[in-house]
């Protein structure tokens, strides 16, 4: 027996979700809020999309467009629109775009330098150096000018162990391309001390015994630094959440906030 | 990380030249998330186009409102004393917004166009159709603890993972952008995509544009707005669920109202049943919970986060009493 062409595909249970949806908003602007959310709550239980679908649809013709219901744009719809996950040229698609370099689409050659000469000026000292622009600036310090006093930890920008000033601002270092900081001033845990005297927070630090292992202190010191410039830390509740880029997994914290209380007393 | 070539764009046509002739070129800007993505292995662009020297940083009046440059720093918003005063929803959002470092980096438009935090989307050892157009989506019956409640498709439950859109959403902020053909204003609702089969597209900018700034309109809401981010540790974390608000009253009336929630949608949320519903009375404790409750209608959450209903609606509530000076 042949299909009968004249009956619709199955839905499923959309197209009741949607009249249900659309009856409870009809009750909703009557202001009948018992009926609309048990109206609503049936729809749910059938396809709560359509729900989502008919609520989205309301915030469209009520004010404007959502992205529930983008504008037609027929650039927005092709596949070589440029979303953020945007395609390369037509006919190259998407997979440029993957790391894994999926078979059939080989990926484009880099047409700019992918290695610059540049300037990293740190702790006062101007460095010419030349680098794979991949290098991070945190590499850029620790295995190209040899100042191992910044941290690596996660490379993700998580612990903090990084955290250097660029431009006077506490940033990671491990988020930023060295040739992106290049002719920013950039000072680090090296440049802190003058003349042999350690910088209040470092005194701090040591007098307030805020480390076990040591390895974040660099960056706990970096960091702390940066927020008292910032004229934050007025309170402990401050400083602990104005601290938050900073882990430290043998939980110092206790001391390293006594320490930054201390340090912006002292200064 | 694969090797990519670096050009850095004096100016503005300069970029938007560099981009249309590099077209598997990535813009960047703070960097905080493309380091991050290209750290992991998910994203190969084959260039950058560094955009940090163009003239668009700072935050200026426009009208009765702000026009924010969209390399301005998350940290330069989040200590305006006008944003503070005008557009508290967007302060407190960026306040909360990832960690202080982070938020000396990271710029406006890019926070925009950030990238999900979905597990799978962020391991590039196994399937995602966002990553990978049909390979797969492990996160429908995997771990989705973190994943939407809304928008989502049988292709994708991405949720959208940013605090500052959620907060332009109740504002009615608008986007202006320029690309080859010229500039446009989009507004920040319709920056968006919903996965649908396409999850790999995103937002719905056009090749080579480029976002320049973010208008902040003045309306009679916009000083009366509030932010919530609810998350598993007090900082620098993701949001389970969060809820931004902006209220018109008059006399105790509440005249008009926008309700947006973060962490919930593949997408920036609008509640428009929460807000039809604020808009008829006074806002007290019972208009909270009524309103709360027509938040989570047409929520399909998956096998680890129907937490996230529960918490929405408790989250509305919350934040409408954080409105009303009752919390």
């Amino acid at each position: 027996m042949s299909r009968d062409n004249d009956v619709p595909a199955f839905e499923g249970h959309k197209p009741q979700a949607r009249r249900l949806a659309e009856k409870a908003l009809d009750a909703s602007r009557a202001g009948d809020d018992t009926t609309a959310d048990a109206l609503f709550a049936e729809a749910d239980r059938l396809d709560p999309e359509a729900v989502a679908d008919v609520l989205g649809e309301d915030v469209a013709t009520g004010q404007r467009r959502t992205s529930r219901n983008p504008a037609p744009d027929r650039d927005a719809s092709s596949p070589e629109q440029a979303g953020i996950g945007r395609t390369a040229a037509p006919g190259q698609g998407f997979r440029t775009w993957s790391a894994r370099g999926t078979a059939g689409a080989p990926r484009t050659p880099p047409r700019h330098p992918t290695a610059l000469a540049i300037a990293l000026e740190v702790n006062g000292q101007t460095h010419a150096l030349t680098v794979d622009v991949r290098t991070t600036l945190l590499d850029a310090l620790r295995d190209h000018l040899g100042l191992s006093g910044t941290k690596k930890g996660c490379a993700l920008g998580q612990c903090g162990a990084c955290t250097v000033l660029m431009d006077g601002k506490r940033v990671n270092a491990c988020l930023t391309l060295a040739v992106m900081a290049d002719s920013h001033p950039i000072t680090t845990i090296e440049g802190l001390a003058e003349d042999g005297a350690l910088h209040p927070v470092q005194q701090a630090f040591v007098e307030h015994d805020a480390f076990q292992c040591g390895y974040c202190t660099s960056g706990q010191i970096m960091s702390a630094v940066g927020l008292l410039t910032e004229g934050r830390g007025d309170s402990d509740a401050e400083i602990r959440e104005q601290m938050s880029g900073n882990l430290c997994r043998c939980g110092a914290y206790a001391n390293i906030v006594d320490a930054i209380r201390a340090a912006k007393e002292a200064v | 990380m694969l090797a990519f070539g670096y050009a850095q764009a004096k100016d503005l046509p300069m970029g938007i030249e560099l981009l249309r002739d590099t077209p598997a070129a990535l813009p960047i800007a703070g960097g905080t998330d493309i380091i991050q993505l290209l750290q992991e292995g998910v994203i190969a662009p084959s260039e950058l186009v560094d955009i940090n020297l163009l003239p668009l940083r700072g935050i200026e009046p426009a009208g009765e409102g702000l026009r924010i440059g969209a390399l301005t720093r998350l940290s330069e918003i989040a200590d305006d004393a006008r944003v503070k005063a005008r557009f508290p929803v967007l302060a407190r959002a960026l306040e909360e917004t990832a960690s202080p470092q982070v938020r000396n980096m990271a710029t406006a438009a890019g926070n925009l166009l950030q990238r999900t935090r979905c597990l799978y989307f962020r391991d590039a050892t196994v399937p995602c159709n966002k990553r990978e157009p049909g390979s797969g989506c492990p996160a429908m019956d995997g771990e989705n603890r973190m994943n939407a409640i809304f928008g989502g498709s049988s292709s994708c439950i991405a949720a959208y993972p940013g605090d500052m859109a959620n907060a332009l959403l109740v504002l009615d902020a608008e986007l202006e952008v320029q690309g080859p053909d010229g500039g446009r204003r989009l507004a920040v609702a319709d920056l968006h995509r919903e996965p649908g089969d396409t999850p790999h597209l995103e937002t719905t900018l056009r090749p080579s544009e480029i976002i320049t700034a973010i208008h902040l309109p003045a309306t009679p809401r916009s000083a009366n707005s509030h932010y919530l981010k609810l998350r598993d540790r007090a900082s620098f974390e993701w949001a389970l669920v969060s809820v931004a608000v902006a209220l018109e009253t008059k006399d105790g009336e509440i005249r008009s109202a926008r309700v947006a929630a973060g962490a919930v949608g593949t997408t920036p949320w609008r509640l428009p049943l929460v807000e039809r519903r604020l808009e008829r009375g006074r806002l007290d404790e019972a208009a909270a919970v009524a309103a709360a409750e027509a938040a989570t209608h047409g929520a399909n959450p998956r096998s680890q986060n129907a937490f996230k209903v529960k918490l929405l609606r408790a989250a509305v509530q919350r934040v409408l009493l954080m409105a009303g000076g009752l919390a």
